[in-house]
C-alpha cells in the first residue's frame, strides 16, 4: 500500500462525481467563470447592503428600554463590525461537509442524487486536515484557506467555483488513508472505491 | 488553606456560576411556559395530589401527556420542587436549572478524571456554566439537560470504577446510564453504542468487574431493574413508539417524496435507486449539517430569524481554542483522551440525525461534553506559563466577557420579541383571566390557533387552564367532557359565535377580520413582546 500512495489519490479523484460530472457543461462552466469580475463587485457591494444595515437597525431598536434609552449599548453590539463577523462566519460555511460530502449546490453543475465527494471519506478528511497540522504540512492548509477565501469573494457557491477546495478535500481524505496506521486499512479503502463506484454508477444509469 | 479545601471552594464558584446563569429571572425568561413544561408541571402536580397523572394513570413509566409520552424522570424530579414551591414556574423550570448547575460540576470531575489537571478542569466548569448551549436549555426544563447529567454523571462515576476498582461507582455509572435513557430520547441511540465503545477501550481496566461474582451479579440485577420495564414500554405499549415515529426522520417529505418503500419498477431501480441508501443519504445530509462553522459560533441557537444577529452554540470567540483544543487532542499522547473525544464526537449528532428538522441543537446536547474535553485541552495549556504572549488570555477573558453581555442582549431583548409565540405566550395570560373571571360569563372560549402573522400555530391552551387556575387533578382525571369549567377550548367561529350569550371570546385579531367587533365589545388585549397583537378578549351580547 504505501508503495502505491498516489494512484489512490488519482481513484479517489476520478470516483468523486463532483469534480467530472460539471464538465459535461464545460460550456456553461467558462459563461459562468467569465461573469467572476462582476460576482466579485456584487458580492463587495453587498456586504453593507440595505437589508443589513436595515436588520442592524431593527436589532438596535429592540435594545431600547422604555424607560431608558440605551443607544451607545446597543451601537457596541450591532454594528458595521458585526456585520463583517456575519460575513466572516458566510466565509466558514464553505468548509461545511455536508455541501461536498452529501448536498452539492442542487443547481446543473452539481451531480443529481449523489455527493460530490464520497460521502464515506468524511472521517478522513477530518483526520486528515488534523494530520496535516499535525505533521506540519501548514502550508496545504494555508493554501486551503486562501482559496475559499478567494473563492468566498466571488460570491458564489456553484460546484466550478469550489472546485478547488473539492481537490482538497479528496487530498485530505486521501492523506488521512495514507498515513493511518490500524490493521483494517485495505478493507477499508477497498469498502470506499467500491462505494465510491456505487455512486458514481447511480448518476450514470439514473 | 489546604488543597483540598481550596478545590472544594472554586467547585463552589463553579457551581455558584452556574446557578447564577440559570436563575437569574428564571420565571421570566423564556417569556412563557412552553406547552412541554406546563404539561410537565401539572403531571407532577397531578401525581404529587393523586398518585396519577393527568389520565389518570397511577404511577407511569412514560406520561401520555398531550399525546407525546414525555419521559418520566423530568416530571418525577419536579414533584418535590411543586411541593414545596407549589404550582408556579419557577417549581417547574427549577429542577433541571439545577440539575444543569451540577452537570457543571460533574464536569469538572470528570475532566479531572480524565487527567487533565484541575486548573484545566476548574475552569472548563466555569467554561460549561455559562456556554450558551448549555445555559438556555437548562433554563427551559428541557429533559435533555437532565439526561445529560446522567450521562456525565455515568462517564465521570465509569471512569473512576476502573481506575479505582471500585463497585461502588460502577452501580453508580450503571444507573446514571440507565436514567439517561429514562431521561431523554435522544439517549436511547447514543448510550447503547456510546457504552458498548467504552467497555471496549477500557476493556482491559474493567476485568476487576468479573472478580467478585456477587457484585457483579448486583450490577446485572440493577441493568435489569431498569431495561426490562423500558423493553415491555417499547415493546408493548406505544410509549416509546409514539415519540419516536413523531419525531422521525420518516416522517420528512423530502424523503417520502423519493422513497420507492419496496416497490422498484425495475432491477435498475432495485439496485441504483435503493430505499436504503435514500435513507442512508438522507440521514448522512443531517448528520453532516452538525459540523458546520456558523452553527457552532455564530447562528446555532436560533434566537432570531434569520438574516440578524444571533448566538452560536457557544461564544464566538471560542471559535480559534475550540478548534486548538481539537487539535491538540488529536496530536496529544494521551490515547484514551483521544479515542474517547473521537467516539464521542463521532457519535454526538447520531440521534438527532435520525429526526426530523436540520441543526435542532436541544436533540444534539449529548454532544456538549466533547467540546468541553476540547476546551479542557487547550485551557491546560492557554493558562500555563508556557503560553506567550500572556497578553492574549486577558484580551481572552475581556472578549468573554463582551460575548456574556451579548448574548443578554440577544436572550432577554431579542429572543422574547422574535419568537414569544413559539413559547405559547398569552396562554398565561388568558388563563389567569379565563379562571378569574368564569363566573362572569355564560361560556369562555379561547382558541387554539394563533400567530402574529396568521393561523400559523396551534396551541393546547387546556393544560394552561390547568396550570393556572390550579384545578383539582382528580376532578380533571373524572371528566366527562372536554371542558374545563365553562372554558370551551377550540378556534372560534366569529359569524355564529357573536350570537353566543354572554360568552367571552379569546382569539387572535384576525379571527375577527371579516366583521370586526365595536370596540366597547374588546375588552382586553394581549401583546406578543414584539409589539404585535396576540390575542384580543371580545364579549358577545
Amino acid at each position: 500500500m504505501q508503495k502505491n500512495k498516489r494512484w489512490l489519490f488519482f481513484i479517489l479523484l476520478i470516483l468523486s462525481p463532483g469534480l467530472w460530472w460539471p464538465l459535461l457543461n464545460i460550456k456553461g462552466i467558462f459563461s459562468e467563470l467569465r461573469n467572476i469580475p462582476l460576482y466579485g463587485q456584487n458580492k463587495i457591494n453587498t456586504i453593507f447592503g440595505e437589508e443589513r444595515i436595515r436588520n442592524v437597525g431593527a436589532m438596535r431598536w429592540a435594545n431600547r428600554d422604555l424607560e431608558k434609552e440605551q443607544v451607545i449599548y446597543s451601537k457596541l453590539f450591532y454594528n458595521k463590525v458585526s456585520i463583517l463577523v456575519d460575513e466572516f462566519f458566510s466565509f466558514l460555511s464553505l468548509f461545511s461537509p455536508r455541501y461536498y460530502f452529501q448536498s452539492g449546490d442542487g443547481s446543473g453543475f452539481s451531480p443529481s442524487n449523489v455527493e460530490p465527494v464520497p460521502i464515506l471519506l468524511f472521517p478522513f478528511w477530518l483526520i486528515g486536515l488534523l494530520m496535516l497540522v499535525t505533521k506540519k504540512q501548514n502550508k496545504v492548509v494555508l493554501l486551503y484557506i486562501v482559496t475559499a477565501f478567494v473563492i468566498f469573494m466571488t460570491g458564489k457557491m456553484e460546484l466550478p467555483y469550489v472546485w478547488p477546495i473539492l481537490i482538497f478535500n479528496v487530498y485530505f481524505g486521501y492523506f488521512a488513508l495514507k498515513n493511518m496506521k490500524y490493521s483494517s486499512k485495505a478493507l477499508t479503502i477497498a469498502v470506499i472505491i467500491i462505494y465510491a463506484l456505487y455512486i458514481n454508477f447511480r448518476l450514470i444509469v439514473l | 488553606m489546604k488543597g483540598g479545601k481550596f478545590f472544594l471552594l472554586l467547585l463552589t464558584l463553579v457551581f455558584g456560576i452556574a446557578l447564577i446563569f440559570r436563575f437569574y429571572k428564571l420565571s421570566e425568561y423564556p417569556v412563557s411556559l412552553s406547552m412541554d413544561e406546563v404539561a410537565i408541571g401539572y403531571n407532577a402536580y397531578s401525581i404529587l395530589k393523586t398518585g396519577m397523572d393527568e389520565w389518570g394513570v397511577k404511577m407511569p413509566l412514560a406520561f401520555r401527556s398531550v399525546g407525546d409520552f414525555k419521559p418520566a424522570v423530568d416530571i418525577y424530579l419536579t414533584v418535590p420542587f411543586i411541593a414545596i414551591f407549589g404550582l408556579t414556574e419557577f417549581a417547574v423550570r427549577a429542577p433541571v436549572a439545577l440539575l444543569g448547575s451540577l452537570t457543571c460540576v460533574i464536569i469538572v470531575l470528570f475532566l479531572i478524571e480524565m487527567g487533565f489537571n484541575k486548573g484545566s478542569s476548574l475552569l472548563t466548569g466555569i467554561w460549561f456554566a455559562i456556554v450558551p448551549w448549555h445555559v438556555h436549555f437548562s433554563r427551559g426544563s428541557f429533559e435533555a439537560v437532565t439526561a445529560l447529567f446522567f450521562v456525565v454523571l455515568g462517564v465521570w462515576t465509569f471512569l473512576k470504577s476502573q481506575s479505582a476498582k471500585s463497585y461502588f461507582y460502577a452501580f453508580i455509572a450503571v444507573i446514571s446510564f440507565s436514567l439517561s435513557v429514562w431521561a431523554y430520547h435522544a439517549e436511547r441511540l447514543f448510550i447503547p453504542l456510546f457504552v458498548i465503545g467504552l467497555v471496549i477501550v477500557w476493556k482491559n481496566r474493567l476485568k476487576f468487574i468479573f472478580q467478585d461474582k456477587k457484585k457483579l451479579l448486583i450490577i446485572l440485577i440493577i441493568l435489569l431493574v431498569f431495561a426490562l420495564p423500558f423493553l415491555h414500554l417499547m415493546l408493548f405499549s406505544g410509549a416509546v413508539k409514539t415519540r419516536a415515529l413523531s419525531t422521525s426522520v420518516f416522517r420528512e417529505q423530502s424523503l417520502i417524496k423519493v422513497m420507492h418503500n419496496g416497490e422498484y419498477d425495475n432491477f435498475k431501480q432495485l439496485l441504483f435507486d435503493n430505499d436504503y441508501y435514500l435513507i442512508f443519504r438522507h440521514i448522512a445530509g443531517k448528520y453532516l449539517n452538525y459540523f458546520d462553522l456558523r452553527f457552532w459560533f455564530w447562528k446555532g441557537m436560533a434566537f432570531t430569524p434569520p438574516g440578524f444577529f444571533d448566538s452560536g452554540l457557544f461564544y464566538t470567540v471560542d471559535l480559534p481554542l475550540i478548534l486548538a483544543g481539537i487539535y491538540m487532542i488529536w496530536a496529544g499522547k494521551n490515547k484514551k483522551i483521544r479515542t474517547l473525544f473521537l467516539l464521542w464526537f463521532f457519535l454526538g449528532p447520531l440521534p438527532a440525525a435520525f429526526t426530523m428538522n436540520e441543526q435542532h441543537p436541544l436533540r444534539a446536547l449529548i454532544w456538549l461534553p466533547v467540546f468541553a474535553i476540547a476546551m479542557a485541552s487547550v485551557y491546560s495549556y492557554f493558562f500555563s506559563r508556557k503560553f506567550k504572549p500572556s497578553i492574549l488570555r486577558y484580551i481572552y477573558i475581556v472578549l468573554v466577557l463582551f460575548n456574556v453581555l451579548y448574548l443578554k442582549d440577544i436572550y432577554f431583548r431579542q429572543f422574547p420579541r422574535y419568537f414569544s409565540e413559539y413559547w405559547q405566550y398569552g396562554y398565561k395570560q388568558i388563563a389567569l383571566f379565563a379562571c378569574q373571571n368564569k363566573d362572569r360569563y355564560k361560556n369562555i372560549v379561547i382558541t387554539d390557533t394563533f400567530g402574529s402573522l396568521g393561523p400559523l400555530n396551534t396551541g393546547i391552551p387546556y393544560i394552561y387552564v390547568l396550570f393556572y387556575c390550579n384545578y383539582d387533578p382528580l376532578i380533571y382525571q373524572n371528566r366527562k367532557s372536554g371542558d374545563i369549567y365553562n372554558i370551551k377550548l377550540r378556534r372560534i367561529n366569529w359569524s355564529e359565535d357573536k350570537e353566543l350569550d354572554n360568552s367571552l371570546l379569546v382569539a387572535a385579531p384576525w379571527d375577527f377580520a371579516l366583521d370586526p367587533p365595536a370596540d366597547e365589545k374588546i375588552i382586553k388585549t394581549i401583546k406578543y413582546p414584539g409589539g404585535t397583537d396576540a390575542f384580543i378578549f371580545v364579549e358577545t351580547k
